[in-house]
C-alpha cells in the first residue's frame, strides 16, 4: 500500500515534468512555424489584427506569453479562449469532445482486447490447425491495413451495401460500433499475435507441466497457469496501443463525422489555433500518461515479482 | 474386472526375462511397465527414445532409474503419465499397469484422476517447476480441492500441515508467499509437500536434487526417505547421480540408449556390476581413497544415434570387453547372479544384465 502511494506520487511528479516539457515544445513549435492565426488569403486590416493580437495576448513578448499562459493553466486550469472557434474556451471544446473520443477509444480497446486475446488463445491451443492458420493470416492483414482504409471499406460494405450501421453521427451504440471496430481491429490483430506467441511460450514452461502432473484438467491449466503469463506482453503493449488508438481516432472521427477532440485537433493544427492546439496536446499527454500508469499497475498485479518503482 | 497383476505384464517379455524376473517375494506390484516403446518425430527422423523396457515397482519401495542424459529415463516416466507432447512424441507399444489398470490406454479424463492423486511427480528444477504468478497456497490447494474435494479452509489447513512436514518454518505465513520468495532448496521442499499432499501411492522424482547445492541435496534426499518411511509411498527416483542412488534406493535400473541394461538390488549393483556400462559409470565416480591428482575415468565415445536402427549391442562401440558377437546380436536381460543378503530386503531382485560377456567382478 505504501509502495503504491509512493509509486503514484512519483508518477504524478513525472507527469508534471512531462506536461511542462510538452507545453514548452509545442509553444516553441507553434511560434516557430510560419504563418499566424490571422494570416488568411485576404489580409486583415492592420488595426483589427492589432486588436485581435492584443485580445489573445499575442502582442506581448514571447517569454511573457509563455509565462502568462502557463500561469493561467496552473492557477485556474484555464486553457484560454480558442482563437478560431469564436466564443468557445479551449476548456469547453475539450469538455464536449473528450467524452466522445474517450468512449470511442475505450470501446475500441475493449473490443480489441476481447477479440485479440480470444483469437490468440484459440490459435495457440489449436496450433497448426486450419483455424490457427486462418486467424493468424487475418491478423497479418489486420496489422498491415491502416484503419482509415479499413474504415472506407467498412463504410462501403456495412453502410451502403448492407445497411447495418448508420454512416455517421454520435449517441447510440449502433453509431459507436462501426468506428470503434475499425479503430480496434488493427490493435486486435496485434494483440492476437502477441497472445498466441505468449501462450506458446507459456505452454512450454515447466510449471505448466507441473500443473498437468497435478491432475488439473486442460481447461484449468490453460486458464489459470498458461494465460496469465501469456498476457504480460499484451499488457505492456496496451500503453502503445492506447497511443495508437488515440492517433487513429483523429482520422476516424473525421471519416465518421464524430464530434470528438480529434477533428478539433487537426483543425487547430492547420489553422494555427495555438491555444486550442496546446490544450489538445496537453489533454492527450495526460490520457497517455494515465493509461501507462494503469498498465504498470496491472503488470504488478499480474506478476508478483514486479516491483513498482 | 481388472486383470490379475502380472498376467499381462509378462506376456510380451522375452523368455529369459520371464524366467528370472518373476516376483518371488515382497509386496504387491504397484506399477508394472512392460515392453514400453516411445519415439519422437524429429528432423533427423524417428528417434527411438525408449526401446522396449519393462520394470515393476512394489508398494513402499524405492526404485532408482540411472542413466545419462538422453538414455530415456525421464521419457519413460513422462510417457507413462501422458505428459509427453504428442506429436512429436508417440507411445509405440507397451503397457503400464498401475494397480492393474493400463495408464497408456486411459483417456485424458481418467489420467487426470490418477495424476497428483495416486501418482505424483517432482521435477528437476524447482526454480521453474512452480508457477511464478501464483501463491504457494493457490498452487497447493487447487490440487487437494480437486482430488480430495476439500473446502478452501480444509485445503489451506492441509497445505500448512504439509509445509510443516517438509520442514518449512512458520508455514501459515509462507502460504501467502510466491515461489520467488523461497530459495531453491525451499522450493523443492514445497514441490515435495505439494506432490505428497494427496497421499499418492507412487512418487516419481525426476532428478529432484540435480539443480541444488550438494548440502541441500542431502537434506532433500533425507526428507524424501523420511517421508517415505512415514507415508509408505513408493518412489521412482530418476537420476544420473550414483551417490544419491546408493543412499536411498532399494533396487536400481541402469538405462542406456533407451533400454534397461542392468537390474539389481542396490548393494549387488555397487558390489559387483555386471554390465560394462555400469562398471564405467562406477569407475567415473570420484572416491575418497583415490589420489587427488589422478584423473577421473570417463567412458570413451558417446551414446549411439537413436534415429538409426542399432545393430547388436548399443554399448558395443564404447565397450572394453567387446566380443564379435556383440556387434551382431542384441543382448537381452539375463540372470547374472542370485541376489545377496536377500532376507533383509523388501523385494528380491535377481541380478540381471543385458550383456553377452561375463564382466569380471
Amino acid at each position: 500500500m505504501k509502495d503504491l502511494l509512493g509509486f503514484l506520487i512519483r508518477r504524478l511528479g513525472w507527469m508534471a515534468i512531462t506536461l511542462w516539457a510538452v507545453y514548452t515544445v509545442s509553444f516553441v513549435l507553434m511560434r516557430a512555424a510560419p504563418g499566424s492565426p490571422f494570416s488568411a488569403e485576404r489580409a486583415m486590416p492592420p488595426a483589427i489584427e492589432q486588436q485581435m493580437r492584443a485580445r489573445y495576448n499575442l502582442d506581448a513578448p514571447p517569454l511573457q506569453q509563455y509565462w502568462d499562459y502557463m500561469w493561467g493553466i496552473l492557477s485556474r486550469g484555464d486553457l484560454s479562449w480558442s482563437i478560431k472557434l469564436e466564443d468557445y474556451s479551449v476548456n469547453q471544446v475539450i469538455a464536449e469532445g473528450f467524452p466522445v473520443s474517450a468512449s470511442l477509444a475505450i470501446f475500441a480497446l475493449v473490443f480489441a482486447i476481447i477479440l485479440g486475446v480470444s483469437a490468440g488463445v484459440i490459435s495457440a491451443v489449436y496450433r497448426g490447425t486450419v483455424a490457427d492458420v486462418a486467424m493468424m493470416a487475418t491478423a497479418v492483414l489486420g496489422i498491415a491495413i491502416p484503419n482509415f482504409v479499413l474504415a472506407s471499406i467498412a463504410i462501403l460494405l456495412f453502410v451502403f451495401l448492407i445497411p447495418l450501421f448508420p454512416a455517421a453521427g454520435w449517441g447510440t451504440l449502433r453509431q459507436v460500433a462501426l468506428p470503434a471496430i475499425c479503430l480496434g481491429l488493427p490493435v486486435a490483430a496485434y494483440i492476437a499475435r502477441l497472445t498466441r506467441a505468449g501462450m506458446l511460450e507459456s505452454l512450454s514452461r515447466e510449471h505448466v507441466r507441473t500443473a498437468f502432473a497435478k491432475g488439473l484438467p486442460k481447461r484449468t491449466v490453460i486458464i489459470k497457469h498458461v494465460l496469465p503469463g501469456a498476457l504480460l506482453p499484451v499488457v505492456s503493449y496496451l500503453g502503445p496501443a492506447t497511443a495508437g488508438v488515440l492517433t487513429g481516432s483523429l482520422v476516424l472521427e473525421k471519416i465518421f463525422a464524430l464530434p470528438g477532440m480529434g477533428s478539433h485537433f487537426i483543425y487547430a493544427a492547420t489553422q494555427r489555433d495555438t491555444t486550442l492546439a496546446t490544450g489538445m496536446v496537453l489533454t492527450y499527454t495526460v490520457l497517455l500518461f494515465v493509461m501507462n500508469t494503469i498498465v504498470d499497475l496491472a503488470y504488478a498485479v499480474i506478476d508478483p515479482r514486479v516491483e513498482l518503482e | 474386472m481388472t486383470p490379475a497383476p502380472g498376467s499381462q505384464a509378462h506376456s510380451s517379455m522375452t523368455a529369459t526375462e520371464n524366467a528370472t524376473d518373476a516376483p518371488r517375494q515382497g509386496s504387491q506390484p504397484l506399477l508394472q511397465v512392460s515392453n514400453l516403446k516411445v519415439s519422437f518425430k524429429t528432423d533427423e527422423g524417428q528417434v527411438q527414445a525408449v526401446r522396449g523396457i519393462s520394470f515393476d515397482v512394489r508398494e513402499g519401495e524405492t526404485v532408482a532409474i540411472v542413466g545419462e542424459s538422453g538414455s530415456g529415463k525421464s521419457v519413460t516416466n513422462l510417457a507413462m503419465m501422458g505428459l509427453i507432447p504428442q506429436p512429436p512424441g508417440r507411445v509405440d507399444s507397451g503397457t503400464a499397469l498401475f494397480q492393474g489398470r493400463d495408464l497408456l490406454k486411459m483417456s485424458d479424463r481418467e489420467l487426470q484422476t490418477i495424476r497428483g492423486r495416486h501418482v505424483s511427480m517432482i521435477f528437476q528444477d524447482p526454480m521453474t517447476a512452480l508457477n511464478p504468478l501464483m501463491t504457494i497456497e493457490q498452487q497447493m490447494t487447487e490440487m487437494t480441492r480437486l482430488h480430495l474435494s476439500l473446502t478452501k479452509k480444509e485445503a489451506a489447513a492441509r497445505a500448512v500441515d504439509m509445509l510443516g512436514l517438509v520442514g518449512i518454518t512458520s508455514p501459515e505465513k509462507r502460504l501467502r508467499d510466491y515461489p520467488h520468495q523461497f530459495s531453491g532448496g525451499m522450493r523443492q521442499r514445497v514441490m515435495i509437500a505439494m506432490a505428497l499432499s494427496c497421499e499418492p501411492e507412487l512418487l516419481i522424482a525426476d532428478e529432484p536434487t540435480t539443480a541444488l547445492d550438494v548440502t541441500i541435496q542431502a537434506q532433500i534426499m533425507d526428507l524424501l526417505a523420511d517421508l517415505q518411511e512415514r507415508k509408505g509411498t513408493a518412489i521412482v527416483l530418476i537420476t544420473h547421480d550414483l551417490g544419491v542412488v546408493a543412499g536411498v534406493a532399494d533396487r536400481v535400473l541402469v538405462m542406456y540408449a533407451g533400454r534397461i541394461v542392468e537390474k539389481a538390488n542396490v548393494n549387488d549393483l555397487f558390489a559387483s556390476p555386471r554390465h560394462p556400462y555400469t562398471l564405467g559409470l562406477l569407475g567415473s565416480l570420484p572416491r575418497f581413497d583415490t589420489d587427488r591428482h589422478e584423473k577421473l575415468l570417463a567412458i570413451p565415445g558417446g551414446p549411439p544415434d537413436m534415429s538409426e536402427p542399432i545393430l547388436g549391442c548399443s554399448f558395443s562401440p564404447r565397450c572394453d570387453f567387446v566380443q564379435p558377437v556383440c556387434h551382431r546380436e542384441d543382448p537381452t536381460l539375463q540372470l547374472k547372479a542370485e541376489p545377496t543378503g536377500a532376507a533383509n530386503l523388501p523385494v528380491v531382485q535377481p541380478h540381471l544384465a543385458a550383456c553377452h560377456v561375463e564382466v569380471p567382478t
